[in-house]
Order: structure tokens, then sequence, then C-alpha cells
């Protein structure tokens, strides 16, 4: 095992450990931050992966804005237990969407031992800046503008949406 | 590994040596702006240095002091706080190149903790996760002062980061690099081709978000003292506190440092290139050293012939005199060893690393300079409101930042 594996599972642990925290702990102000440190164990994967211009982006959006907000209005309605009230799920559906899932694992762990699937080698400045967008600005150009749009709509609907007179 | 250790013990040390001296700075300067003569009075055998001795006190005060926690505070979150707070500012300061790249025996070491490819990203991410520490300080604390001013904190941060990374595009776009150290390189030591002079608008609109993420005045909501107490950390005492107040200045340095390093030449001494410093290092440093000991004595004169106003009839008396002489000596002393070893020639290890100290100087002058604008204009300005504040930072900074985006890659496409 060397240096590199050591970072891989103990990142990859943090990660798995902190994204059950946020859904098995009550207080939602801990879940979200548990929620932060997946988000940045992930960033350390991608890391790990050459990607470090995604890791940044990751930390800078995901954690730098959208978990801020998160907690704000974590903060604003600041709940207590008591006012969680709990949703109740029967067993049995939940035992069968868990075996459901240990499943769906298993296929994926079983799809990636076939020799036939060759995934493309990636090249020298994969993960820099240059490259990805190159990428988004060339071949990808019509995905990423149609991206950029439909978050614009979601932005305006919900302005709407919060500016509408309830009677 | 020796040397990576160095690299980054040595910027922590060095901020954590000009905490003190600004906060001493910022009692001195706020005096002599309201016309009083500010802390004077505290002093180890009568040397004060001007009020410098206060800082010392302050520590050993804050050390002393019971730590208190509030009742039906969140323990875990209320002591998580400042510790986010500190290592956030503190962690900040690895991409922060201060002088060009040393050339040692086929070696290049870089005067940076780390060098990586996304330098300017990283201090943007990194930048933005200290709120965290001021909200969870606010919510842990369960005091509705406390509250207001984390969630104060929270949305003010937020709006003036987008200011504050789009008035950077416009550098990028130059330096065609997020290292910063390729963009301190890109400006060169010319001045009328630094990025304050290419991109004016940008430099103004990074300084007043870098104020807005600082939470200095004239935006320090959070923490506004006449309606709020004192915000955010109303309920910290004792080290807790002094966190928090240590990552206000070391956040100020940050801010400083990027403006330098983004607008003002970082590094680089004014009108003498990096490669105009080693070729000649030898005798720049003669005169650099002839004017030092030059100043030392006139300082020296200074202090020993100031008039005192008032007799304390105890060490302090004598403390003009004790600082003057040797500072006289010390200086006569440079000169008299100038005159006998005459302009000094370096081999080239010598003169890179006189280079190196001549361009970490320029470097931390300049950002004392900004550290002191700070400074200046906490004292100067009065607060924002906070719907000013909004309004200020979406509808004026924010456009203006995309405009100034689109005009710069227009102009650079034309050129």
């Amino acid at each position: 095992m060397n240096g590199f594996s050591i970072l891989f599972y103990t990142l990859a642990s943090f990660a798995i450990l902190s994204a059950i925290g946020v859904i098995s702990v009550r207080n939602p102000l801990y879940s979200a931050l548990s929620l932060i440190v997946t988000l940045f164990s992930l960033a350390g994967l991608y890391v790990t992966l050459d990607a470090g211009f995604l890791a940044i982006i990751q930390i800078l959006t995901y954690a730098g804005a959208i978990l801020v907000l998160f907690i704000f209005i974590i903060m604003l309605l600041n709940l207590h237990e008591e006012e969680l009230v709990e949703k109740g799920y029967s067993k049995i559906m939940l035992g069968l969407l868990s075996c459901l899932s240990l499943l769906l694992f298993l296929a994926l762990g079983f799809i990636l031992q076939i020799p036939r699937l060759e995934f493309p080698t990636m090249l020298g400045d994969f993960g820099s800046a240059h490259s990805l967008a190159r990428g988004l600005f060339t071949s990808y150009v019509i995905p990423f503008e149609i991206a950029g749009v439909l978050l614009t709509v979601a932005l305006v609907g919900a302005v709407l949406l919060a500016k509408r007179k309830f009677l | 590994m020796l040397i990576i250790l160095l690299k980054i013990l040595v910027p922590f040390l060095i901020i954590m040596q000009i905490l003190p001296i600004l906060i001493w700075l910022e009692r001195k300067g706020a005096a002599y702006i309201q016309d009083r003569r500010g802390p004077n009075r505290a002093s180890i055998l009568g040397i004060r240095l001007g009020g410098l001795v206060h800082s010392l006190s302050d520590v050993v005060k804050l050390i002393n002091k019971e730590d208190i926690f509030p009742n039906h505070a969140n323990r875990f979150i209320y002591t998580l706080a400042p510790f986010i707070v500190m290592a956030v500012a503190s962690i900040t300061f690895a991409v922060i190149p201060w002088g060009a790249p040393l050339e040692l025996n086929g070696k290049i070491f870089t005067l940076q903790a780390a060098d990586i490819n996304v330098g300017l990203l990283y201090i943007l991410a990194i930048g933005s996760l200290g709120v965290y520490g001021i909200m969870l300080a606010g919510w842990g604390s369960n005091n509705k002062y406390s509250l207001l001013g984390g969630l104060r904190s929270s949305a003010q941060i937020i709006s003036y980061e987008l200011t504050l990374a789009l008035a950077v595009v416009g550098v990028l776009i130059f330096a065609g690099s997020f290292e910063l150290n390729a963009i301190v390189e890109n400006q060169g030591a010319n001045v009328w081709k630094w990025n304050v002079i290419r991109q004016p608008v940008a430099a103004l609109l990074f300084i007043v978000s870098a104020f807005a993420e600082t939470n200095r005045l004239p935006f320090d909501l959070p923490e506004a003292e006449a309606e709020l107490v004192a915000g955010y950390h109303v309920e910290y005492s004792s080290l807790k506190f002094a966190l928090f107040m240590m990552s206000e200045y070391v956040n100020m340095v940050i801010a400083s440092a990027l403006m330098v390093s983004l607008f003002f030449g970082g590094w680089q001494v004014p009108f003498l290139s990096t490669e105009l410093l080693r070729a000649h290092a030898g005798s720049i440093l003669y005169y650099a050293l002839f004017v030092f000991g030059f100043l030392s004595i006139l300082a020296g004169i200074a202090l020993f012939r100031k008039k005192h106003l008032v007799t304390y009839r105890d060490l302090r008396d004598k403390e003009t005199k004790v600082l003057g002489v040797p500072a006289v000596l010390a200086g006569i002393g440079i000169i008299i060893f100038q005159l006998i070893h005459g302009p000094y020639l370096f081999e080239a290890t010598g003169s890179q690393i006189t280079t190196a100290f001549f361009q970490v100087g320029a470097f931390l002058l300049k950002v004392l300079f900004f550290c002191w604008v700070f400074i200046w204009v906490r004292w100067t300005l009065p607060r924002f409101r906070y719907d000013q504040l909004m309004r200020l930072g979406w509808r004026v900074m924010l456009p203006l930042a995309l405009v100034n985006v689109v005009v710069t890659a227009g102009i650079y496409l034309i050129l």
C-alpha cells in the first residue's frame, strides 16, 4: 500500500462516513456540516485523479456558496427537534430499496470487470483549466449554453414564485 | 523535506510577527486620526516603543482571561468556530509568491509554499470558507445579536464574492494563467505595466469587495458595535476571542497581499527587474545600505533631541536616549563598514539571494502599505446601512465587473 492509496482510502472513508452522517444526524445544522466534509473529501479525491481545477471549483461553488445558503436557511428557520415530523416509509419499502441499491452496485462492479469495455486514455493536460475550457467552448458548447439557459430559467421562476402574492 | 517545512513555517511566522505591528498601527492610526495620543503607557524597563509594548500586554491579558461558555450554547460548534476562522485564514497564504524563483545549483526554488497551477482559484475557494466560522460562531453562541451578525456575514460575503471573482477575470486574461507567480511576472517591473494601470476599474472593484470580504469598515455589518454589540463574537472571551481578532488581521494581510500580487506588481521592485537586480546585486546593496545607515543616524538624532512634554521621574524619561544613541552608532558603524569594504561583488548564488531579499522586502512594504489603507479607511468612513450594502453589491459593483470583463476581453481580442 503506497502513499497514494492510503490517501485514497482515507478520503473515501471520510466521504462515506460523512455522507452517512448527512442522512442519519437529527440536527439539520450537523447534517449540513457533514455535507461540507463530504464535499471536501470528494474534492480531495478529484485532486488524486489529477483534476485540480474541478476540485477547486467544487469547493468554490458547493462548499463556498451553496452550502453557505443552506446553513443560512437552517439558521433562519432555527428548527428544533420536536418540530421535525418523521415521515413514515414502511419498513418493507426501505428493505427493498436498500437491496436494489446493493444490487446496482454489484452490477456496476461486474460491468467494470468485463475486459472488453475499454476506457479512453486521458490526455496529458487532463483536468487543467485550459483543456476543460477548450472542451466546454468547442465540442460541448451547445450543451453548456443550454445548461446556462436552464439555470437562468430556474432563477427567474424562483423569483417569480417568491414575488407572487399569496392571498 | 526541510525546505518544504521552511517554506510552510517562514511565511506563517512572518505573518504572526506582522500582527502585533498591525494592531499597534491600528491603535496609533486611530488615535492620530481622531487627534489623540493613542496607547503609550505599557513599558518594559521604561522602553515603550511608542506603544508597541501594548500588544504584548494584550496577549498576556487575553491568555489570563476566563474562558466563558454561555448557557445553552452549542458547546461543540461554539468551540469549533474560532478554529475554523483561524485555520482558513492561515492556510490561504500557501500560494502567495514572495519573490522570483531562485535557481541554486541547477535546482529551482519557488518562494511560495505551494506552487499549484490553480493558485488564484485556491485563494478564492479557501477564502470563501472563512464565513463558516463566523456563521457557526453566530449560531453556536445562542445569542440574538450573534445570530444576526452571522446571518449578515453570510449574505454579505456571498454577494461580494461574485464581484471579487469577476474583477480578477481581466487580470487572468492578460496573464493567461491562474498561477499567482505568472501573474506577477506578467506585470513586470515597469510600474506603467502593472495591472492597476491596465485594469483600473477591476482594481477598484477588487479593493472594495476585499473590504467587504474581510468584514472591515465600511462593511463591518456582522460586528457593527452600534447595533449588534459586537456581532458574531459577542459571547467569546479569552483565547477564543483572540483567535477571532487575529484572524481579522490575518485576513487583512492576505487581502493586501492579494491586491499587491494581482494589481500592484507583487514582489517586483519598481523599475528594477529581476535580471537587473541580479546583475547589479552588489552595487545596489552597497547604495541601499548607505541610505539605510544615513536614515538610521537621522532617526537616532531626531529621537535624541525629542522634547519631553512630561517628566515621569523614572526609567521612561531615558527611553529616547536609550533608543537614539544605538541608532546613531549603528548608522555610523554601517557607513564606516561600507567605506572600508567597498562595493560588493557577488557570485551567482549570492546575487540571487540578495535579489530575493530585496523582492521580499518590496513585497512586505507594499503589503504593509495596503494594511495601512485598510486602517485608514476604517477610521475615516462611516458604516453602510444593510440595504445600501446590498444595493451597492448587486446593482453597482456586479454590473460594473461584468462590463469590465466584456470590455477587457474585447480590447484584448482587437489588440
